[in-house]
């Protein structure tokens, strides 16, 4: 399993909506900020190419600026080999 | 706390996210982990990501000596923080340890058999030796990467014009950035760009041509798009043949014909002049007007407009395939006093015979208008590879070349670089000998006998492949790389290299930026780096006293090279320095250890005293370049109707020796395949995954059709990638080259594409 730290920034005065939008998402775990306008997403996934889609999901939701990846952890999939 | 390990993990990366967006967590658990500063890994070392030339800060988590974990540096002012999908593929291309080159091979009754480094090694620098002996010094040639560290870089050109006196070394920065580095000196007299990345966050407009930025620059593409969702106003131009994922972000699609962008670029300065949208302060004070070709003559304001009769937009229009208003709309929102304009560009724009010029002719759109020198208003040539501008440019990794902006042609400049190799300035030949492509050439016609192929992949990143080929059949070619590639099915010897972060390095990106890549991991057991590898055949061939480095030969390397950028306008900083920048790096020139943000102006360029000087050019101006289209070197005809173009996709980097090992990557993107436009397809009666012949004059290639997949070529235009060494597009590709550059066209050629 890899896990994933993205970087989401959204419209500040909608931060409810999106992250009610964001938790209605399978398999991500939402980590909020003091700031606002930022979070961080966290994924767990098979592989890299679920990280790529769900990004994409989550910079396509509404209010939604932008959705980096910062992070990627691949200690799992090593300890398989 | 009492965290599972995966549960450490997650809120290790949700630290790591709230780090690089400069944000205190709400959750207790993460805070907890922050202020306990508890480590996921064994260690984190500072690195710049291995794929494309923007150079993101990353830093590399290991756990008993593999890369585990990779992350952006949130205070790299290349990035801040972000990664994309590539850099987070590089902990699964590190442990690849299946098909990674182990141990040295050399080919014995035509197989590649294992040997040890000094049998190995030994049978180099023998061929070296007989060669030279029997045929002379250019008989033997070097090609190397603009992966390789600068310090790999600087040493191959010094093994070969200082040790053994010859000019046959190339580098594969000639098959991507040639014509960049050519329209630089033409219009500014010196390398590289004045502006940085950071002038994104304060653009206005920005003008796309040649750039499938989306897939290519995906980390630059996603700071525009921050750019362009935090102001409303923020436009955004896309010129391409081809319409790609960047055009998800433009205001303007300017879809013209391939290789017309000579045209376009011309058209687009008439109107500027025609509707009076020229900075005519900015012109008087900062400019002169120059003929074209070869900048002999100096020629007045009114000259150069006359210049540009034959592109008025409704004659632009029949060559470029453009409406004339479309032109005039690009034009008027490129020269709105009001807006800051940044241009971007690639290979679409380099890799042609029109590649000079039309770099040239993209700043006369930003001289003209005065929108260069500022935040946000600059032209910006992108690069391809990690180190194109560090080890390739700057270095002088090419047959004309010494490092800095020096010639071999030149006496005054041998003599400078004989003085701080400890040579006699004769040692260095005074004529270039071969360009990349004259190279393979003089391998195939037997001049060239032994070619040393360090970190690139000629056999299938070359133009017109059969020809290529024929040469590396005929000599005798060592390969130095890390997995398997298309190329060592030619090699006599193997030479396994490091990767990346296994040793330490310096990597200089497409801003000037240099970096300090620390070593994370060790290498594997009988794999030894590119630079131990040139120092010790450097010793065989009997250079010893010339390299004779220490215990760090790193530093002491870095620094000698350093004594050629002091006052040059190119000036790095000590080794040190950039160990103490780790993880952001040093934008030169630097001067007593202060980095250049913007070049030319005197705010932040010591080498300016007051204003704005151009001081590449001895006059202290830049040339505004008249320049008239002359076409691509093959166009379609009855017998090879249809356009080819080549390219890249988000997947896979260049070609593929990499990328195609990681399995998703792979499964994601397995096979190149040709894209054509709806009409097209209809026209020829074929669907998706139809398999369809394409023939040039060179050579020909089955291939898959893909229609309305992420690109669409205009109708006309036929779209292949390069990264699959099962179908070679590049038999197909011409191997003309830009006049200036001698940079191959590979974004322009013509074929037939029959059903099967």
């Amino acid at each position: 399993m890899l896990i994933a730290g993205i970087l989401v920034e959204y419209e500040n005065e909608y931060e409810q909506e999106v992250l009610d939008a964001i938790r209605a998402l399978d398999d991500m775990t939402v980590y909020e900020t003091e700031e606002g306008g930022k979070i961080a997403v966290v994924i767990e996934a098979e592989s890299r190419k679920v990280i790529e889609e769900k990004t994409s999901r989550l910079g396509e939701l509404d209010k939604v600026i932008i959705a980096l990846p910062v992070y990627v952890n691949y200690e799992e999939e090593l300890e398989k080999i | 706390m009492n965290l599972t390990r995966r549960n450490f993990l997650k809120v290790a990366a949700a630290g790591a996210v709230m780090t690089a967006a400069g944000c205190s967590p709400k959750d207790e658990e993460v805070a907890e982990v922050n202020e306990d500063g508890e480590q996921e890994v064994e260690q984190w070392t500072k690195a710049v990501c291995r794929f494309c030339g923007v150079g993101c800060g990353c830093e590399v988590g290991v756990i008993d000596n593999k890369i585990v974990a990779v992350k952006g540096i949130e205070d790299n002012p290349v990035n801040n923080g972000m990664l994309c999908m590539k850099g987070l593929a590089l902990p699964e291309v590190m442990n690849d340890r299946e098909e990674r080159l182990m141990k040295p091979q050399i080919r014995k009754n035509g197989e590649l058999v294992e040997t040890d480094w000094d049998t190995a090694l030994d049978l180099v620098a023998d061929k070296f030796k007989e060669s030279i002996a029997k045929h002379g010094k250019d008989s033997v040639a070097f090609y190397g990467s603009a992966q390789n560290y600068i310090q790999e870089g600087y040493i191959a050109s010094k093994l070969m014009k200082a040790g053994i006196g010859t000019n046959n070394i190339e580098c594969n920065a000639r098959l991507c950035m040639a014509s960049a580095v050519t329209g630089f000196y033409g219009t500014f007299g010196m390398d590289e760009p004045m502006g940085v990345y950071g002038d994104i966050d304060y653009a206005d407009q920005f003008f796309l041509i040649g750039s499938n930025m989306a897939e290519n620059h995906p980390v630059l593409f996603v700071r525009l798009t921050q750019r362009k969702s935090s102001e409303s106003d923020v436009r955004v131009i896309v010129a391409d043949p081809r319409k790609t994922r960047t055009h998800t972000m433009s205001d303007i699609d300017l879809f013209l014909k391939c290789g017309s962008d000579v045209a376009l670029l011309n058209s687009m300065a008439y109107v500027i002049i025609d509707e009076d949208l020229v900075d005519h302060e900015f012109v008087d004070n900062y400019t002169k007007f120059k003929k074209g070709k070869g900048l002999e003559g100096e020629i007045s304001f009114e000259e150069f407009k006359k210049s540009l009769n034959d592109y008025a937009p409704k004659k632009a229009a029949e060559i470029t395939g453009l409406t004339a208003e479309e032109i005039r709309e690009a034009a008027r929102m490129f020269a709105d006093p009001d807006k800051k304009t940044t241009t971007f560009w690639c290979m679409g724009v380099n890799q042609q015979v029109q590649g000079t010029k039309t770099n040239n002719l993209i700043y006369n759109l930003h001289l003209l208008t005065g929108k260069i020198g500022e935040p946000g208003s600059t032209p910006f040539s992108l690069t391809g590879q990690p180190s194109a501008c560090g080890t390739a440019r700057e270095v002088g990794y090419f047959t004309h070349r010494l490092p800095n902006g020096r010639n071999v042609s030149n006496f005054e400049d041998r003599k400078e670089a004989a003085e701080i190799w400890g040579v006699d300035v004769d040692k260095i030949p005074a004529e270039p000998t071969y360009h990349t492509v004259a190279m393979f050439d003089a391998m195939a016609e037997g001049e060239i006998k032994v070619l040393w192929n360090m970190v690139t992949n000629p056999a299938q990143s070359m133009p017109n492949l059969n020809r290529v080929n024929e040469g590396l059949e005929k000599a005798f070619v060592i390969v130095s790389d890390v997995f398997p590639t298309e190329t060592i099915e030619y090699a006599d010897v193997v030479l396994p290299s490091s990767l990346w972060v296994e040793e330490e390095g310096m990597f200089g990106n497409g801003e000037r930026r240099t970096q300090f890549l620390e070593k994370a991991i060790d290498s594997p057991e009988s794999v030894r780096s590119d630079l131990w590898q040139l120092l010790e055949i450097a010793k065989r061939l009997g250079y010893g006293d010339l390299f004779s480095y220490g215990d760090h030969p790193e530093k002491e390397i870095f620094n000698e090279y350093r004594e050629f950028t002091l006052g040059t306008g190119y000036d790095l900083g000590r080794y040190e320095d950039y160990v103490a920048a780790k993880g952001r790096g040093l934008l030169w020139p630097v001067i007593d250890g202060q980095e250049t943000v913007r070049r030319f102006i005197a705010e932040d360029d010591p080498y300016v005293d007051e204003g704005i000087e151009f001081y590449g050019n001895e006059h202290g101006k830049a040339n505004i370049v008249a320049e008239g289209y002359t076409g691509p070197a093959e166009l379609p005809d009855e017998e090879y109707p249809y356009f080819l173009t080549t390219g890249r996709v988000i997947e896979h980097w260049h070609t593929g020796s990499m990328t195609m090992r990681a399995e998703e990557l792979r499964e994601e993107m397995p096979e190149a395949y040709v894209e054509l436009h709806p009409e097209d397809a209809d026209k020829l009666n074929v669907t998706d995954d139809d398999l369809v012949k394409l023939t040039s004059r060179r050579g020909e290639i089955e291939l898959k059709v893909r229609v309305g997949g992420r690109g669409e070529p205009q109708p006309g235009l036929l779209f292949v990638p390069f990264f699959d060494r099962e179908k070679l597009i590049n038999l197909l590709v011409i191997d003309e080259y830009d006049p200036v550059s001698k940079e191959p066209e590979f974004k322009i050629g013509a074929v037939k594409i029959e059903k099967l």
